[in-house]
Parts: C-alpha cells; sequence; structure tokens
C-alpha cells in the first residue's frame, strides 16, 4: 500500500516538475523542511542524537553515575559468550514474535472480514474492537490483565464455575508466555483497521466476476481477497514484527520478567542491565544488537516480498 | 503577488522554526529526570549559581529543597504533613517531595544522578550507601554536626554507625530496626501449640510450621514467604555473605546454602509452606497470608508490623529468627532507612537542617509515629512510647530483645549486590519448580557471584 502511493508520488513529481532556477527550488525545499522542522528538529535530538550516544556507550563500561571509560568490543564478546540470560531472552522474544504476530494478524483479518459486510450497527463494533488498541500499550491494561489472570482473578472464578481449579497463569512457567501472547492478539485493532481499509478498495466487480463464475465464498477469500491484500498484509507484517521485537510493557508490568525467565523479553532484560544492574554500556550494545535483529528479519521480508505481494499498479508485479 | 505571499510563507515558518527550537531547548531541562516542575525550575536556577556551594546563612533567602523517599501510602501522608510542618516552623524554606515505591525509586535516582540532578535529600538504604558514596553523590556531614546544625546530642552512636563509611557520617539513621518473624498469637492459642521462645532452632520451628499445616489443612500455610534470609542464616554460622573488601563471597563452604536451601525446599514440596504462585499474587504487605489469617508467621523487618497490625485488624507479635543448636548470635539492629544530603544539593545547609528537625522534633516524629522503625533519639523514644499503638508499642519491645540476639551488622553491601540478590531469587524459582538440586543451585551460585563481584577488585 505503500509502496504503491509512493510510486504514484513520484510519476506525479516527474511529470509536474517545472523548469526553473536553482535557487527557487531551494527556498521552495526551506519552505518544505520548515514545515517539517517540528518533526525534524524531535528527530535530531530525541531519535539521531540518542541513538549516536547509544553506539558509542556501547563502547563503554558506562554505568550511569561514574564517566563512561572505552572497553572496546568487550561488552558485544561478552553478550555472546558470556551471559546465558541473553540467549533465554531472545529466545523468549523469538517465540513471542513468531507466536503472536501471525496470530494477532490472523485474528485482526477475520475480524476485518467480518466487519467489512454491511450489517446494521457495524460502525458500533468496529469502534468496540478497536478500543482495546488504543488503550493497548498502556499501563491499566497490563494491570487489569494481571488481575484477570492472577490466583483469584477473574478467569479462575468462571474456571471455578465449571468445577476446574485454575492456577496463577501469570506466575506459572507454561502459561505465563501464553497469558502475555493473548493479551497482544487481543490488542488487534490497529492491523483490523488498516486490514478494513485494505479490504475496502477491492474492486467489487471482481467479486461480481468470479460469483458468476461460480466460485464460492471460500474461494473467492483465498483467489482474490488475499492476493488483493498483499500488499496490506506485508505492511501489517512489518510493522507488528517491528512492535513485537521491542515489546516491553506487558512483561515489565505484568510478569517483570520471571517466572523462570519464561517471559524474559528482550526489552525486559536490556532495561534491568540499564536501570536495576547499572550497566548502561552493555545495555547499549544490547540495543545496537537489537537493531540489528529486526533490520535483518525486516530486509527479509522486503526481500521476499517480490515473491507474494502483488501490486495492481505494476502490473500485476 | 503571488510572490509576496511566499516571501510572508518563509518569514512566518522561518519563526515557526525557532519557536519550536527554543521550546525543544526549554523542555529539555525537565527531561533529565524530574517529573517536578518546581524542580526544573529550580534546577534551572541553581545552573547560574552553580560555583556557590556554601549556603549563604541569611535567613530571609528563599529556598527550595528536594526530597525523595520511597514507602507506603502510610508513610507519603505522615511524611507530607511533617513536611507541612517544616514549611510552617520555617517559611523560607519550600520543599517539594518525590515519593514512590522502592522498585521505581532506584532507577529513577540512578537517571537522576546521570543527569546531576539528584533532590537535595535522598532517603537512602543500608544496601546502596556504599555505592552511592563510593561515586562522590553523597556529602559528608561532619560540618554540619560541628556547626550544630545537625545535634545528635540524644542519640547513642549505636544508631549512628550505620550511615558512617570510613568513619564519616552520610547518611542519618531514620530509625532502627531489625529483621523480625511476625505471629499471630491466637492462631497458636487455637491451635494448642506454645509460642516459640526466643532461642528455637530451625528444626522447631519447621516442626511448629508442620503441625499448623496438619491442624488447619487445605488453603493454609504453614509458612507464607519462605526463603527468608540467607545472610541471617550464615551469620549464625559465624560466616558472612559477602567478604570484606567485597570481592567475593564471604563464606567457603557451599555446605551453608545447599542446608538452607533443602530446608526450605523440603518444606515447600510437603506443602507445609505457600507455593509458588500463592506468593506470587501476594503485591503488598496487605496481601500477606498472616493478614487473611491464611499463616501464622512472616518473616520481615520490625518497622513493618506497624502497617502489618493495621492491615490485619487484630494483635500481632514479634519475635527472633529461629538459630541453630550452638550456633552464633544472628541478627543484628539495622538503620531502617537513611536520609542524605546528595553533593548536588546547592542548599546542604538547609537540608540538613530537615533531617535536624526529622531527628529531633518532637512534635514532628508524633505525626510519623516510628513508621520508619524507632527513633534514634532517646528524648523522642520517651515522648513517643506512651502515645504508640499496639504495633508501635510490638516493635518497641522487639527492638529491646533483639540487642540480646545480635552482632554487629555486616559492613554495607558492595556494588553489585542488587545483581547478586536478583540472582540468587532466579534460582530459589528454579528450586520452587524442581528444576535444580540445591546442590547445583549452590555451586551455580557461587560461579555467577563471584563472577558480579570480582568487577569490584582493583
Amino acid at each position: 500500500m505503500n509502496g504503491e502511493a509512493s510510486v504514484i508520488a513520484k510519476e506525479a513529481d516527474v511529470n509536474r516538475r517545472p523548469k526553473r532556477g536553482w535557487q527557487s527550488e531551494a527556498k521552495k525545499n526551506l519552505i518544505g523542511y520548515s514545515f517539517i522542522s517540528p518533526w525534524l528538529i524531535g528527530f535530531l535530538a530525541f531519535t539521531i542524537g540518542p541513538m549516536i550516544a547509544s553506539l558509542y556507550l556501547s563502547f563503554t563500561n558506562y554505568d550511569l553515575l561514574s564517566p563512561a571509560q572505552w572497553v572496546g568490543l568487550e561488552n558485544y564478546i561478552r553478550m555472546f559468550s558470556d551471559d546465558p540470560r541473553f540467549w533465554t531472552a531472545l529466545k523468549v522474544t523469538f517465540i513471542f514474535v513468531f507466536v503472536s504476530v501471525p496470530l494477532k494478524l490472523a485474528f485482526a483479518l477475520f475480524i476485518a472480514v467480518l466487519f467489512n459486510s454491511r450489517h446494521r450497527g457495524v460502525g458500533f463494533y468496529r469502534t468496540v474492537y478497536y478500543i482495546p488498541s488504543i488503550i493497548g500499550g498502556s499501563v491499566a491494561v497490563a494491570v487489569m490483565w494481571k488481575q484477570l489472570f492472577g490466583l483469584k482473578g477473574a478467569v479462575n472464578g468462571i474456571l471455578a464455575y465449571f468445577g476446574i481449579q485454575g492456577t496463577n497463569w501469570i506466575a506459572h512457567p507454561d502459561t505465563a508466555l501464553p497469558s502475555l501472547i493473548l493479551l497482544v492478539v487481543w490488542q488487534f485493532g490497529s492491523p483490523m483497521l488498516i486490514f478494513l481499509a485494505g479490504l475496502k478498495q477491492i474492486p467489487g466487480e471482481l467479486y461480481e466476476a468470479a460469483a458468476v463464475d461460480g466460485a464460492n465464498r471460500f474461494s473467492r477469500f483465498v483467489k482474490i481477497t488475499l492476493p488483493m491484500l498483499t500488499p496490506v498484509i506485508f505492511f501489517n507484517l512489518v510493522m507488528q514484527m517491528i512492535g513485537g521485537f521491542m515489546t516491553f510493557t506487558q512483561s515489565f508490568l505484568i510478569t517483570a520478567g520471571g517466572p523462570l525467565d519464561r517471559t524474559l523479553f528482550y526489552a525486559v532484560y536490556l532495561y534491568e542491565k540499564a536501570f536495576a544492574n547499572f550497566q548502561m554500556g552493555y545495555a547499549s550494545a544490547m540495543a545496537w544488537i537489537l537493531l540489528v535483529i529486526v533490520s535483518f528479519f525486516t530486509a527479509l521480508i522486503f526481500k521476499s516480498s517480490s515473491a507474494w505481494v502483488y501490486y495492481e499498479s505494476e502490473g500485476g508485479k | 503577488m503571488a510572490m509576496r505571499v511566499g516571501k510572508a510563507v518563509s518569514v512566518f515558518l522561518t519563526i515557526l522554526f525557532l519557536v519550536t527550537l527554543s521550546v525543544g531547548c526549554a523542555i529539555a531541562p525537565k527531561m533529565e529526570g524530574s517529573t517536578d516542575s518546581q524542580a526544573a525550575e529550580q534546577n534551572s536556577e541553581n545552573k547560574g549559581e552553580s560555583a556557590a556551594n556554601n549556603e549563604s546563612r541569611s535567613s530571609g533567602e528563599n529556598i527550595e529543597l528536594r526530597i525523595a523517599w520511597w514507602g507506603s501510602q502510610d508513610r507519603h501522608d505522615r511524611t507530607l504533613k511533617a513536611i507541612e510542618l517544616f514549611e510552617k516552623n520555617n517559611p523560607n524554606i519550600k520543599i517539594s517531595a518525590e515519593f514512590l515505591g522502592w522498585d521505581g525509586y532506584w532507577q529513577k535516582l540512578s537517571t537522576q544522578a546521570a543527569g546531576k540532578n539528584l533532590p537535595d535529600i535522598i532517603q537512602m538504604d543500608y544496601a546502596y550507601l556504599n555505592e552511592y558514596v563510593s561515586r562522590g553523590l553523597l556529602a559528608d556531614l561532619e560540618p554540619y554536626i560541628k556547626s550544630g546544625v545537625l545535634n545528635f546530642n540524644d542519640v547513642d552512636e549505636m544508631y549512628l554507625a550505620g550511615g558512617r563509611v570510613d568513619g564519616k557520617l552520610y547518611a542519618v539513621n531514620l530509625g532502627a530496626n531489625s529483621p523480625a518473624l511476625a505471629y499471630d498469637p491466637a492462631m497458636f492459642e487455637k491451635a494448642g501449640i506454645p509460642e516459640l521462645q526466643p532461642g528455637y532452632t530451625w528444626e522447631d520451628f519447621a516442626d511448629t510450621a508442620r503441625k499448623f499445616k496438619e491442624k488447619f489443612g487445605k488453603d493454609f500455610y504453614g509458612v507464607g514467604r519462605t526463603y527468608n534470609d540467607f545472610g541471617i542464616y550464615l551469620r549464625e554460622k559465624g560466616a558472612t555473605f559477602y567478604n570484606s573488601d567485597g570481592t567475593g563471597l564471604g563464606y567457603d563452604d557451599d555446605r551453608y546454602l545447599i542446608d538452607y536451601w533443602t530446608y526450605w525446599n523440603k518444606l515447600e514440596k510437603e506443602g507445609v509452606s505457600a507455593p509458588f504462585e500463592v506468593v506470587q499474587s501476594i503485591k503488598g504487605l496487605e496481601d500477606e497470608l498472616i493478614v487473611h489469617g491464611k499463616s501464622p508467621f512472616l518473616f520481615f523487618h520490625s518497622n513493618q508490623i506497624v502497617a502489618l497490625t493495621k492491615a490485619a485488624n487484630r494483635p500481632l507479635k514479634l519475635t527472633i529468627f529461629p538459630s541453630h543448636d550452638g550456633g552464633d548470635k544472628g541478627l543484628f539492629l539495622k538503620p531502617s532507612q537513611f536520609f542524605s544530603v546528595t553533593t548536588h544539593s546547592k542548599h546542604p545547609d538547609a537540608a540538613a537542617k530537615f533531617i535536624d528537625f526529622f531527628t529531633n522534633d518532637t512534635e514532628a516524629n508524633m505525626i510519623l509515629a516510628g513508621e520508619r522503625g524507632v527513633p534514634i533519639s532517646s528524648k523522642i523514644r520517651e515522648a513517643l512510647l506512651p502515645t504508640l499503638d499496639e504495633g508501635g508499642k510490638e516493635m518497641f519491645k522487639y527492638i529491646e530483645l533483639v540487642q540480646n540476639y545480635s552482632k554487629p551488622i555486616d559492613p554495607p553491601a558492595p556494588p553489585g549486590s542488587t545483581e547478586v540478590g536478583a540472582l540468587m531469587t532466579r534460582l530459589q524459582e528454579q528450586l520452587s519448580f524442581g528444576q535444580i538440586t540445591p546442590e547445583k543451585a549452590a555451586k551455580q551460585f557461587r560461579e555467577e557471584a563471584e563472577k558480579i563481584l570480582r568487577k569490584n577488585k582493583k
């Protein structure tokens, strides 16, 4: 979807560009930059600046309280050779991302297809189902989840009604991570909304033609909806994966990484290193490794996209 | 015409550009860690007079102090009231408070320390004292004792000793405290079990817990929190947790830790102590099993009896930790917490004055009511005792009792101790779930703890 839009914009740009001197061109650019200056300043001061600082700190033993000392690659070496919890955190995060993201997207798509119909009151339901995502990242939801899945939580209350003795879901090593995955999948609102927008763009004639040819609902979904939606799926997949790798709040607030480090997300371990153990240098190094990992998977998805993402505007390529 | 509009637009945008730039700058000092707008104001004001280390004594000058502490709601309410009283007595001093729970407290302080923006007065813990002093973040308070701002005439040196590092006073004890075991006397009576008398052993304790479990059965536990305090267990064996210079563990024989873990692990497996899931669902003192009549015991610190009795709404008593047959004394008097003046403070004199007020003002201590532990000033203790509730009186009595079973406290924990503590908790979790044997856990603990502590070698 994104790609499509930028391609169109580029074409328009080429066609309309008037031939004038570079001075007025520069002036135009300046106006453009001025318009985005609030974002630009924020980006430079609060994103690029700290990033450069963290790159430097990742080669030091900075501990927040005393001045940083250069230690070369020590942090990186220690991470890979001498920190079993780093590998635990990686494992937990990978399981989390590779289970929660597909589930969330499937669920979001399912609900979006349901909402794409023209039943009465659909608008109301759309809003209601979007609400968990608005409040999703917040502390309040995490605390609520903690209550729901706790030893005396509502989930166990309902189970007890059926005579089932529940456990403390968030404190049991086997159920803690699934509880968090459930929470994240439940917050499917924003990919759902994007899917919905994508669904609306699929021309109705395609379905009509298919119906005339005798295609049933299922094959219409598989042969028309899914291929036409691949740019949106692509976009959602990239965004959700990046978000998944950086997940912090849910684990930090609900399980604090425990029990037995079963929910020790990468970001939570990074935070622990930085602010509980005062190893800011090490934490910075961890952040850069995460950036490399996320970049790798993003690149992988982009590379693979030519095989499965369908852009109508590129003549079916 | 079009040209002119273009010019106007670019002028406007340039102004906008500059405005956003300056707004960005104005926000910057706030981002350094403080959430308090007053604090940010004061911070920028301080920058102008950064050289002025020694504050002028003129009482007319308006001074703003920042103070930070951790604690429960009860503590917040009491402390804020005491601060109000101080401001009334000292109209030229304004105090802005930053208070939160234990967990976030140290993280907030460390970011403030990194931004050179620590509050003037911070509540300090024994475990962190060394770390903060070694990084030069705390002010030496001796000059203020000499100048008479801090008055310790009614304070025994025993109470001050905990706040000294290399002989200099960096932190003022806010109350005497000691590890303790709370129990419910009514439950003992109901079960027909005699109360534990000081000098009882670890085996006595385990047997009593088992009897309680047998008597009251399902959903009841002989003891709530397990794996209470390995440090005390070690002290009773005549050993210490850390070695004297903090570069390694203080005990050579892993047998101690294996025995200790086996002891608790056995009670856990027998179902006598509360399982992990139950302990995990305890989020505050109000949720403790003893409060809800589901266990007769709770290991904690003596000052917490005030809040615990309040939560349980029935009398609870304190006794000492179990001991080893023929073993050493393991308990100690501990400063429950301190106030320290930070080196970032521009008004250390006023800060010291506030600490003096906290220590010696009778009215203030009536408000505080020993919630931070038994007051260190003998005068205050005398004045306070008759006014205390049941919990407070029990705490006073216990602090007297425990001195017979105490030896001097170990030096403050070395840097890295929080990491070592977290390591111990993680291994205990693995024990709880039967994923590791006490032998293997003890070996792993030694390896990893030594690795953390080795960094302290100079």
